[in-house]
């Protein structure tokens, strides 16, 4: 199964966030709104309820009356939603208002004075009711039992009606909120992975060969990315024309020593010495061709994601492996490291390079070899560019003008030579050289034979 | 001197065996990563011929396992490819030495000479006692400047008790390391060889020059001059 598209993973995301976002709003809101109602609904009740005591007085032989008429109608309606009740401490009903007519509620009462409660209760006939009772007494009297209880209960399915009412507006904005948010985000995250999805559809054209890189401007985030691309395309297509290039060589220069090889087998007067000789000869010159082809072919050279290496650590196990395998010839060997920069360079091709050098140094040399890595100004160089230095000298007889003068050169046909002693070493060496656009020099060094000097670029 | 060659060519392995048992080596050979190490774990070994390129386990796993065993004898390794990452690989996993294919196996031979001197903790090709003078390389022993006839086997205990001149050698490490591992082996040989070897260096008796320790073995005693 194919994972979920980026843009469906960022919409059913954004989508949970926002549910849940706006779920708990929602929640909120509607309890904040009963609330308020409910609070508003016991100030409207307060209000009632001294309204009702105000129209009371009490005569001489302390009955209770009602001096003036309620001004509010839905007392007097029945079942209008609004009643009321006075009640003697002694339990006897004084007067309960006309609304209440048909309806049993049953209400607390015995309050002293001064108490007062707020309690939601229920109908006979199941309604949910909040009453507000509150105690009192007349004049002096302080006593409980001469008391009064005064209850105001108002009908709560008005104000759950008006909940109801809410929340479904509420849920309705709520919803709406969340889908025109959701198709903001749809065109924000269209517009905002263009690059991406341009990016893909220049690799595809790339893949069926319309065009050779990732050509269009790209936003910083993508643009580290499109670059290492275009230098891995880039290195690619370096490496395979560097591969065709050894395969062309190598298939062409061992085409000579096959053609001598046919020679000597059909001439019928050679001698089994000389054809012995002969075979041993062409093999001998086959084996080069070969390694110096397709270590050439090997050779990684500088990429964009060639990761930085401490070329110390290279060059002690270079000369470490070099120590062991020339055990025997006692070398007083000498690694000088100067410099703790790091070289974009491939571990591979660094150990290649210095394989080579140090392998030839100890080979030829007497007794002494100096391996000596620093950071070297570039003088030639407009910038003053820092460079790292690879020198290697050794004792021995030296390089001969001749050698020097082919290695140096480009474009010299290696593989056409017979190349041996320091020559096939010298030759790799000169190619990786090239390939980091470092420079080599050739001279004679104060231990007496050669030195070799290796520039690469940091 | 006994050898192990681990390589899975079968051609060259064959190749190899023949030519170092006829330069009087004990050969064994191992054709995988897994034998080799079972070789040079279980026998004496005193130097290995190693192919990087196994199947299975690496030669470099194998270097490295046989290391970890506390295994020390000289390993020479041979890599197809020249390139120095694999080298420095092989020589940092325990190798000694490492040729190129395709080599000159006089080359090979050489380098092997060369390991068990230096395993042996001697520089020169040649080991001189008094009037002892014993060529590695050439395989030729001379008393008092004169060539001595000496058999192959003769050769070899000779080489093995002069490498480890000053050492007391049983007669069974002096057997395992001159027949391969499926040799049928009389260790009576080995005191008839020492009887000869006796006759033919030391023919006045007088310079005394192997040892015998009863019960124990042999000892070559060197003469500085």
């Amino acid at each position: 199964m194919t994972p979920p598209s980026i843009n469906s993973r960022m919409l059913i995301a954004a989508g949970f966030i926002l549910a849940g976002f706006l779920s708990i709003t929602g929640i909120i809101l509607e309890r904040t709104y009963r609330i308020s109602a409910e609070d508003a609904l016991k100030e409207r009740m307060m209000i009632h309820l001294s309204v009702l005591i105000a129209s009371l007085d009490q005569d001489e032989q302390g009955n209770i009356h009602m001096i003036y008429a309620l001004p509010e109608p839905r007392f007097f309606t029945p079942g209008s939603g609004l009643y009321a009740k006075i009640i003697r401490n002694n339990g006897d009903i004084l007067w309960s208002s006309p609304s209440m007519l048909g309806m049993e509620i049953a209400s607390l009462d015995g309050f002293s004075r001064g108490d007062q409660q707020f309690e939601h209760i229920f109908s006979a006939s199941g309604k949910p009711l909040l009453s507000l009772s509150i105690g009192l007494t007349w004049g002096e009297h302080d006593s409980t039992n001469e008391g009064y209880t005064f209850v105001v209960i108002e009908d709560l399915e008005r104000i759950e009606q008006q909940v109801k009412h809410f929340r479904h507006n509420l849920w309705i904005s709520l919803g709406g909120l969340t889908v025109v948010l959701l198709i903001m985000l749809t065109l924000i995250l269209r517009w905002g992975l263009t690059p991406l999805r341009r990016a893909a559809r220049e690799i595809g054209e790339i893949e069926a060969g319309k065009h050779r890189e990732i050509e269009g401007e790209y936003p910083r985030e993508l643009s580290g990315l499109t670059n290492n691309i275009n230098a891995l395309i880039r290195t690619n297509s370096e490496h395979e024309s560097r591969y065709t290039a050894s395969l062309g060589d190598l298939a062409h220069s061992l085409k000579t020593p096959l053609a001598v090889l046919r020679g000597a087998v059909e001439a019928s007067d050679s001698s089994i010495e000389t054809l012995r000789k002969t075979i041993e000869e062409q093999i001998q010159r086959m084996d080069q061709i070969v390694q110096y082809q397709l270590q050439r072919a090997a050779t990684s050279g500088r990429t964009a994601l060639t990761a930085p290496i401490n070329p110390e650590r290279v060059a002690s196990k270079v000369f470490n492996a070099l120590n062991k395998v020339y055990a025997d010839k006692k070398v007083e060997g000498n690694l000088n490291v100067n410099t703790t920069h790091e070289l974009h360079i491939e571990e591979g091709d660094l150990m290649e390079l210095l394989g080579n050098l140090v392998d030839n140094a100890y080979k030829w040399c007497e007794r002494r070899v100096e391996i000596t890595l620093s950071l070297e100004q570039n003088p030639h160089h407009a910038h003053r560019t820092t460079r790292l230095l690879i020198e290697v000298a050794d004792d021995g007889p030296g390089i001969s003008q001749q050698l020097q003068d082919k290695v140096v050169q480009r474009g010299w046909r290696r593989s056409e030579e017979a190349i041996t002693g320091h020559g096939l070493g010298l030759a790799l060496v000169s190619d990786i050289v090239n390939l980091y656009d470092g420079e080599l020099k050739i001279k004679r060094s104060p231990l007496g034979g050669a030195l070799i000097q290796i520039y690469l670029p940091l | 001197m006994r050898v192990l060659i681990v390589e899975d060519e079968e051609e060259l392995r064959q190749q190899l065996h023949h030519r170092l048992v006829g330069s009087g080596y004990a050969v064994d050979v191992a054709e995988n990563g897994e034998e080799g190490k079972y070789i040079g774990k279980e026998f004496p070994i005193d130097v290995a011929v190693v192919d990087i390129g196994l199947p299975n386990m690496s030669g470099i796993d194998m270097i490295r396992k046989l290391r970890e065993l506390g295994k020390d004898f000289p390993i020479l390794i041979l890599t197809a490819r020249g390139r120095w990452q694999d080298k420095v690989e092989g020589l940092e996993a325990g190798a000694d030495d490492y040729l190129v294919k395709p080599f000159h196996m006089e080359e090979l031979e050489a380098r092997l000479k060369a390991l068990l001197r230096r395993a042996a903790g001697v520089s020169q090709s040649t080991i001189t006692s008094g009037p002892i003078t014993l060529n590695i390389t050439t395989q030729e022993v001379t008393l008092d400047g004169t060539l001595l006839d000496l058999t192959a086997y003769e050769f070899k205990v000779l080489e093995y008790l002069m490498l480890n001149a000053g050492q007391v050698i049983s007669k069974t490490v002096l057997t395992e390391h001159i027949y391969a591992q499926d040799y049928d082996r009389d260790s009576n040989v080995i005191e008839v060889f020492i009887g000869r070897l006796r006759r033919k260096l030391d023919p006045c008796n007088e310079i005394k020059p192997i040892e015998t320790l009863r019960g124990r073995g042999y000892r070559f005693n060197l003469i500085k001059e």
